[in-house]
C-alpha cells in the first residue's frame, strides 16, 4: 500500500450495467503524470472509451474527479471535474464545478468516481465513507434538480452533498447540466450523459481528512495565497462586491458584450442591466468550499412581474445570454431564467443562445410564431421564460430546441449562419470581433465555444501591467497556448480558476508540492507541463473522435458581418494566421495534429 | 469568546477547516468545534459554543468532566462520550468527534481565535 498525501489513493468504479461497485487503488504514475481532475478524466477516457462511441449510449463513461488540492485549506479549493464525451459536440467534454461535493467525496475517501454502463432503472448512488450502494430512484425521476437536492437531504441526512440531474438530463437535452449543491456543471451536456445512464443523483458524505505531506510549508503558502487574494482589486474587491458581473459595464463599454445574437455591438438597455442594478438584487454573499472570494450571491427579485424569484447568481454569462443576447433589459426575467436553468438542470449559456437564435429566426422570417406557439421576439422577456420551460420539459418544439443551435440550424433552411457555436457548443459573452485572443480561444477550445480554456481578454483588457492590444494578432498564439495549459493544470489541481486572478505559480506549485510530497510537483515547469500534456492528450482524443482543423473555426458571421455600432464596428475576425501560429507554438503540424516530437517530449 | 453574525456567513467553511487543522493537524471540516449548517438559499446557522453564563453543559455532565476556566475544558479521563452535554447545550454548540467519541467544544484556540482570524467576512468575531 502506498502512502498518499493530498490524494485519498482510492477510486470508486461503478458499472451500472451489472450494478457492480468496486474500489480500486489510485495509480501513482497517473497522479504524477496527470495530477487529478481533468487530467485523470483525459487519461481514462483516452485509454478506455471505445473510439467513436455514441455519447448517449451505455458505452460512454462519466469520470468524476477531484484534484490533490480539493478539500484542503488551500484557498478556493472546492472544485471537481466531470469528464465525458459530449453529446453536444461529439468531442471531449470536461465541466468544472465548485460547491461542496468535491471536498466531501475526498472526506469520504475517494479521489474519483468512474461511472460506466447504464442502469436498467433509475438509480441513486449513495457514498458514505467506505460504504457505497445503488438505490432505486424511481420516486426522484421526473423531479427537478432543486427538489431532488432537498429530498435526498431530507431522506438521508442534511449533510449529504449532492450532484444530480433535473428533467432536462432525463429527457436528453444536449445542453443539460449536472446540478451540484445548487451550482452547475453546465456546459456540453454532462447531464444528458448522466440521464442516459439512468443515474439520477450521487450523494456523498464522509468523515475523513486529507493528509498533508509538509504542514509547515503548506500553511505558510496558504497564508501567502490568502493574502494575495485579499489584496487583489479583483478577488479581494470587485468580485466580492459584484460577483462575476464585475466586468459587465467594462465589456459593454469596449463593445465586447454581444447583443441580439451577435448582430449588434451596443445594448441600449445596458444601463438597466449593469453590475450596480444587478447587485441591488443581492441578498447575501455565498462562497464555495474554502473560498475567500465569495463571488457567488443569492439574488432576489423584490418587485415587478418576477417578484419573489431568486437564484444563486445570476452569473455574468447568464446575465448576458438572457439579457443583452436576447436584448432583454428585465433583470427579474434574467434571475427567473437562471433559476429555471438550475431547476431543470440546463446550461444557461446554451439555453440563452438557443432563445437568441430562435428570436433571430423569427425576425428574419425563417420561423413563424405559429411554429413556436407564442411570441418570440428580441426584447420580450416572456419569450425567454416560455422557451426554457419547453426545453426543460422536452415538450413540443422544446424537444428540438434542446438539441442546441447547431443541430437546430440544420433543420431550418437559411439559419446556418445564425447558429452561434463552435464545434456544437454555444458561444459565451465575448464578441471575438473585438478581441483577437478570444477569437483564437474559441476556435481552439477543446470542448467547443468556451471562455474557460483560456481567457485572453484578461490580458487584453483587464491587466494593469503589460496590457496587450485587443485586436492585434501579435503574441496572441503564445498567450492562448500558455493560458490553456495553465487553466488546464488548475482544473487538474482542484483549485478555482478565479483564484488565479491573484494567485500564481509562486503559490500553486508549493501548494501542490507541500500537500502531495510528489517530487514532480516541486517545479513550476513540470507542473505546467502537466497542463500541456493533458491538453495534447485531449487533442488526440478529439482527433480520434473526428476533429479536423476545419472545425477549429468560428461562426461565419464573425468573418463576413461587421457590427454597425460600438467600438468594435467595421471589424471582422482574421483567424487563419492566428491558427497557423498557434499550431506552430503548440508543436502541432499544419493540420493541427500533435507532432511525434511533441508527444515524445510530453511522454504521451 | 465568540460572537456570531450569521448574515455575513458565506458558507465557505474555512472556520471549520482551520478549527480542525488547529486542534488535530488534520485537513478536514469534520472535526471542527464550529459548524456551519446550510439551509440554501436561506442564511446558514453557525453552531458553536457561545460561552453562555448558565454553563448548562457543565451542570448537566454526569461525570464532572467539564469545567469553566476562560473556556469550557474537557477532562478526557472523566468523559465517557455520553453526549449529555450535547443535549444540554442551549445553542447546539457542542458536536461529537466521530474519531474519538468525545465532545468538541470551542476553546477559542486557547485565545488565538483561529476561526476569527481566517473568516473572510467577519461572520465570526471575538466577543470582548
Amino acid at each position: 500500500m502506498t502512502t498518499w498525501h493530498g490524494y485519498t489513493g482510492k477510486i470508486l468504479d461503478v458499472n451500472l450495467n451489472s450494478a457492480t461497485l468496486s474500489e480500486a487503488e489510485l495509480d501513482r504514475s497517473l497522479a504524477q503524470g496527470y495530477m487529478g481532475g481533468k487530467g485523470f478524466g483525459a487519461k481514462i477516457l483516452f485509454d478506455e472509451l471505445p473510439a467513436r462511441c455514441e455519447p448517449l449510449a451505455a458505452d460512454n463513461i462519466l469520470v468524476i474527479a477531484t484534484g490533490p488540492l480539493t478539500g484542503t485549506l488551500a484557498p478556493s479549493s472546492g472544485r471537481f471535474e466531470v469528464c465525458t464525451k459530449s453529446p453536444a459536440t461529439g468531442l471531449w467534454l470536461d465541466s468544472n464545478c465548485g460547491g461542496y461535493f468535491g471536498p466531501e467525496l475526498k472526506f469520504a475517501g475517494y479521489d474519483m468516481v468512474i461511472i460506466r454502463g447504464k442502469a436498467p432503472k433509475p438509480v441513486l448512488l449513495i457514498i458514505e465513507d467506505n460504504n457505497f450502494e445503488l438505490k432505486p430512484a424511481h420516486d426522484l425521476w421526473g423531479v427537478d434538480a432543486i427538489t431532488t437536492h432537498r429530498q435526498i437531504k431530507e431522506t438521508f441526512g442534511r449533510d449529504y452533498k449532492v450532484a444530480c440531474i433535473g428533467q432536462a438530463g432525463e429527457k436528453g437535452v444536449l445542453f443539460a447540466g449536472i446540478i451540484s449543491e445548487y451550482r452547475a456543471l453546465g456546459r456540453g451536456g454532462a447531464g444528458a450523459v448522466m440521464g442516459s445512464k439512468n443515474l439520477k443523483a450521487i450523494a456523498v458524505r464522509g468523515t475523513g481528512s486529507i493528509p498533508v505531506n509538509d504542514p509547515a510549508v503548506f500553511m505558510r503558502t496558504c497564508r501567502e495565497a490568502y493574502n494575495e487574494l485579499a489584496n487583489s482589486p479583483d478577488t479581494g474587491g470587485g468580485r466580492q462586491k459584484y460577483g462575476t458581473n464585475v466586468i459587465l459595464s467594462l465589456m459593454d463599454e469596449v463593445g465586447l458584450h454581444p447583443v441580439r445574437n451577435f448582430q449588434k455591438g451596443k445594448f441600449e438597455g445596458a444601463a438597466g442591466v449593469n453590475e450596480e442594478v444587478i447587485s441591488a438584487h443581492y441578498v447575501r454573499d455565498k462562497a464555495c468550499f474554502g473560498c475567500p472570494i465569495y463571488c457567488s450571491k443569492i439574488a432576489e427579485v423584490k418587485q415587478g412581474k418576477y417578484k419573489g424569484s431568486f437564484t444563486e447568481g445570476p452569473e455574468y454569462e447568464n446575465v448576458w445570454s438572457f439579457g443583452a443576447n436576447c436584448e432583454n433589459a428585465d433583470v427579474g426575467a434574467i434571475i427567473k431564467a437562471e433559476y429555471l436553468c438550475d431547476y431543470y438542470g440546463l446550461d444557461g449559456i446554451s439555453a440563452g443562445s438557443v432563445v437568441g437564435f430562435l428570436m433571430e429566426c423569427v425576425e428574419k422570417g425563417l420561423l413563424k410564431e405559429d411554429d413556436i406557439g407564442f411570441p418570440m421576439a428580441f426584447g420580450n422577456d416572456e419569450s425567454i421564460i416560455n422557451a426554457i420551460h419547453l426545453i426543460g420539459q422536452g415538450q413540443g418544439p422544446g424537444k428540438l430546441w434542446g438539441q442546441g443551435v447547431k443541430k437546430l440550424a440544420e433543420q431550418i433552411e437559411g439559419a446556418q449562419d445564425m447558429a452561434m457555436h463552435v464545434k456544437g457548443l454555444e458561444l459565451p459573452a465575448y464578441d471575438p470581433r473585438g478581441s483577437a485572443g478570444m477569437a483564437l480561444a474559441y476556435a481552439t477550445s477543446d470542448r467547443g465555444g468556451c471562455h474557460l480554456r483560456s481567457w485572453p481578454i484578461g490580458d487584453e483588457l483587464l491587466a494593469t501591467r503589460d496590457r496587450m492590444d485587443l485586436v492585434s494578432l501579435e503574441f496572441k498564439a503564445e498567450l492562448v497556448k500558455t493560458q490553456q495549459d495553465l487553466f488546464c493544470m488548475v482544473n487538474c489541481s482542484g483549485m478555482c480558476l478565479f483564484a488565479t486572478f491573484a494567485v500564481n505559480l509562486k503559490q500553486i506549485t508549493p501548494l501542490l508540492h507541500s500537500v502531495t510530497g510528489l517530487e514532480v510537483f516541486s517545479s513550476s515547469d513540470e507542473v505546467m507541463k502537466i497542463g500541456e500534456r493533458v491538453n495534447n492528450l485531449v487533442r488526440r482524443f478529439n482527433i480520434r473522435e473526428g476533429l479536423t482543423k476545419e472545425l477549429d473555426t468560428l461562426p461565419q458571421r464573425f468573418f463576413s458581418e461587421t457590427l454597425k455600432e460600438g467600438p468594435c464596428r467595421d471589424r471582422v475576425v482574421e483567424l487563419d494566421q492566428l491558427k497557423e501560429e498557434y499550431y506552430q507554438v503548440r508543436g502541432w503540424d499544419e493540420n493541427g495534429i500533435p507532432k511525434k516530437d511533441k508527444l515524445k517530449e510530453l511522454g504521451i | 469568546m465568540l460572537k456570531i453574525n450569521r448574515r455575513l456567513c458565506t458558507e465557505c467553511q474555512i472556520c471549520m477547516a482551520i478549527c480542525s487543522w488547529t486542534h488535530f493537524g488534520e485537513n478536514t471540516t469534520k472535526r471542527a468545534r464550529i459548524k456551519v449548517e446550510a439551509d440554501w438559499p436561506e442564511v446558514p446557522t453557525i453552531r458553536v459554543c457561545l460561552a453562555c453564563k448558565d454553563r448548562e453543559c457543565v451542570a448537566a455532565c454526569p461525570h464532572e468532566a467539564l469545567t469553566w476556566q476562560k473556556w469550557i475544558r474537557l477532562d478526557k479521563n472523566q468523559c465517557d462520550g455520553c453526549a449529555v452535554c450535547v443535549e444540554a447545550c442551549p445553542v447546539n454548540g457542542i458536536h461529537m468527534d466521530k474519531q474519538t467519541g468525545l465532545p468538541l467544544i470551542c476553546d477559542t484556540c486557547e485565545g488565538r481565535f483561529q476561526c476569527v482570524q481566517w473568516c473572510p467576512t467577519n461572520a465570526v468575531l471575538k466577543k470582548e
